[in-house]
């Protein structure tokens, strides 16, 4: 059977969407990721003062910028780590909206109001191919911690679809059968068409 | 002494041996996917076919059509899910392969693989459309173009029986499928939501009442039918979430594109949110609840739900939207009317 096409979505494209693409990806699975935002922001040296960078900038650009800055600083709340592991993967940040010729079974996203622009943003080409996408949110806050747990979370389900065999069928079960593991997560799910 | 070419000639020459070798190249290809075992290989062998003939030389495509829509029996699902990409490309280049094209899909749709089965109802979605299109252009009923109008019917009555069976991903499939039969055959009003592009224009005004195959009250009432089974299908208590889901957004759909139809479909909502399947989790209640507020937003923004206004608002509030993104969402001059009205 070919195999299912996931994407993970988040703001920035940095922290959340890439832990998950990164695990995703060494397990094997065909996946992408994406902001949504307008503009990728990293954390600067206060919480009033981000550091922006338009989508299209490469990580290493990021890197070696912010290691200019403050490589003090930006070692010590992780943000060149995770430059640095970013720029392994792709050369930069994506934008779910401008990326549309990209076409998956699945997007997680890791907050309700990334699942509303993707569903929106899909909605809003019309369908061509009448080619049905399930889009799953399970909330994740913008932490580097919370971004490990979440990508071992969206691993799971990637596992316990990719053992269906039929997806649209089972994926009910499949996301009350998560569900019923991790009580504590509230899973929303959608379905549209592209 | 050699003879003088002219340069126009030349060209030609030049440009009749490329075909020459692209269309060997074809050959080759055919030949390599009907023998090779390895699924992979075939795909790799028929795509390269298909880059030629469709994007390269289109004048080719005639010529081969045949020999890539034979490898429909083929046992490889991926194989068999490539002749229906294949078909449904060739039919938006050229309208002429529309009658073999359903035929084949007649065939693929009893698939026993579920998967190439869900794919050719999504082709067949997009070959109704430009089937319509091209038979309403018909000034005589012609056999090819009776008999081809007669598989259509069957077809579409095949798919539209599938609505109530067993497997889910299907269903959602025949929902897509009925929501799309509705909206062709349903009249455009001046305030209907207007197609993605221009080429996607269908509409039962267009069709001519003496039309010699399309008969337009008889697709008026079909679609009426197809409406009112995909209204009772909202209020089935065993209906599974996702297709709950995607009857609203048809629903939705059906009201934008067709406002004709947005009082009904609002009522119906009215009574689904209240009466939601008691067999839904918790989040499945939130999943569908959330993707009708949001649909309802959508229905709202276009003026043609001007009439249903207040259903809709008193719907969304029921549904726990705030009254900031109702205003959001309403269209300034629908705004002003209604405070002119007041």
């Amino acid at each position: 059977m070919e195999s299912l096409r996931f994407a993970v979505v988040c703001s920035s494209n940095q922290n959340r969407s890439m832990e998950a693409h990164h695990l995703l990806n060494k397990r094997g699975y065909n996946v992408k990721s994406y902001g949504i935002g307008s503009v990728v922001k990293l954390p600067g040296a206060s919480a009033n003062e981000p550091i922006i960078y338009p989508f299209g900038t490469t990580y290493e650009d990021m890197y070696q910028d912010l290691y200019q800055r403050d490589p003090h600083l930006y070692t010590q709340n992780g943000i060149l780590q995770m430059l640095d592991r970013n720029r392994r993967i792709k050369p930069s940040p994506e934008r779910f909206q401008e990326a549309t010729e990209d076409k998956f079974n699945i997007i997680f996203t890791v907050g309700e109001k990334i699942f509303d622009t993707v569903i929106d943003d899909i909605e809003s080409r019309g369908p061509q191919i009448y080619s049905p996408v399930h889009v799953i949110n399970i909330n994740i806050q913008d932490n580097l911690d919370e971004a490990t747990f979440g990508s071992f979370l969206f691993c799971e389900m990637c596992e316990m679809m990719s053992d269906s065999e039929d997806l649209d069928n089972e994926i009910e079960l499949i996301l009350l059968e998560f569900e019923a593991k991790h009580t504590t997560r509230t899973v929303l799910h959608s379905i549209t068409f592209y | 002494m050699s003879r003088f070419v002219p340069l126009s000639e030349m060209q030609e020459d030049e440009q009749n041996e490329e075909e020459t070798t692209i269309q060997e190249k074809v050959i080759a290809l055919i030949n390599e996917a009907q023998l090779v075992n390895s699924n992979d290989k075939k795909l790799v062998c028929l795509n390269q076919v298909r880059e030629l003939i469709v994007n390269k030389d289109p004048s080719l495509l005639d010529s081969f059509f045949e020999e890539v829509a034979a490898f429909q029996q083929d046992r490889s699902v991926d194989v068999r899910k490539f002749v229906i990409a294949f078909i449904e490309t060739a039919c938006k280049k050229d309208c002429h392969y529309l009658m073999r094209s359903i035929q084949i899909i007649r065939y693929i749709m009893n698939d026993s693989n579920v998967t190439t089965e869900k794919r050719s109802i999504s082709c067949f979605i997009q070959l109704y459309r430009l089937s319509l299109q091209y038979l309403v252009k018909m000034k005589t009923a012609k056999k090819e173009e009776l008999d081809m109008w007669e598989i259509l019917k069957e077809v579409k009555l095949d798919i539209c029986s599938k609505l109530h069976g067993e497997n889910d991903g299907l269903r959602t499939m025949v929902i897509k499928f009925i929501e799309t039969v509705i909206i062709l055959q349903t009249k455009k009003e001046p305030l209907s939501e207007p197609p993605r592009a221009v080429e996607l224009e269908f509409s039962l005004d267009m069709v001519p009442l003496s039309h010699p195959i399309l008969k337009q009250s008889e697709l008026r009432e079909e679609s009426g039918i197809l409406l009112v089974q995909l209204l009772e299908l909202t209020g089935f208590p065993s209906i599974s979430s996702v297709n709950l889901m995607t009857c609203i957004s048809s629903l939705c759909a059906i009201g934008r594109q067709r406002p004709l139809h947005i009082t009904t479909v609002i009522q119906t909502f009215e009574v689904l949110q209240a009466n939601l399947p008691p067999s839904f989790t918790s989040s499945q209640i939130s999943s569908v609840t959330k993707h009708l507020k949001s649909q309802l937003l959508g229905v709202l923004r276009q003026p043609g739900s001007l009439e249903c206004r207040p259903q809709i608002v008193t719907l969304l509030t029921v549904l726990g939207a705030p009254q900031s993104e109702i205003s959001k969402n309403t269209p300034k001059d629908v705004s002003l009317a209604s405070k002119r009205t007041r």
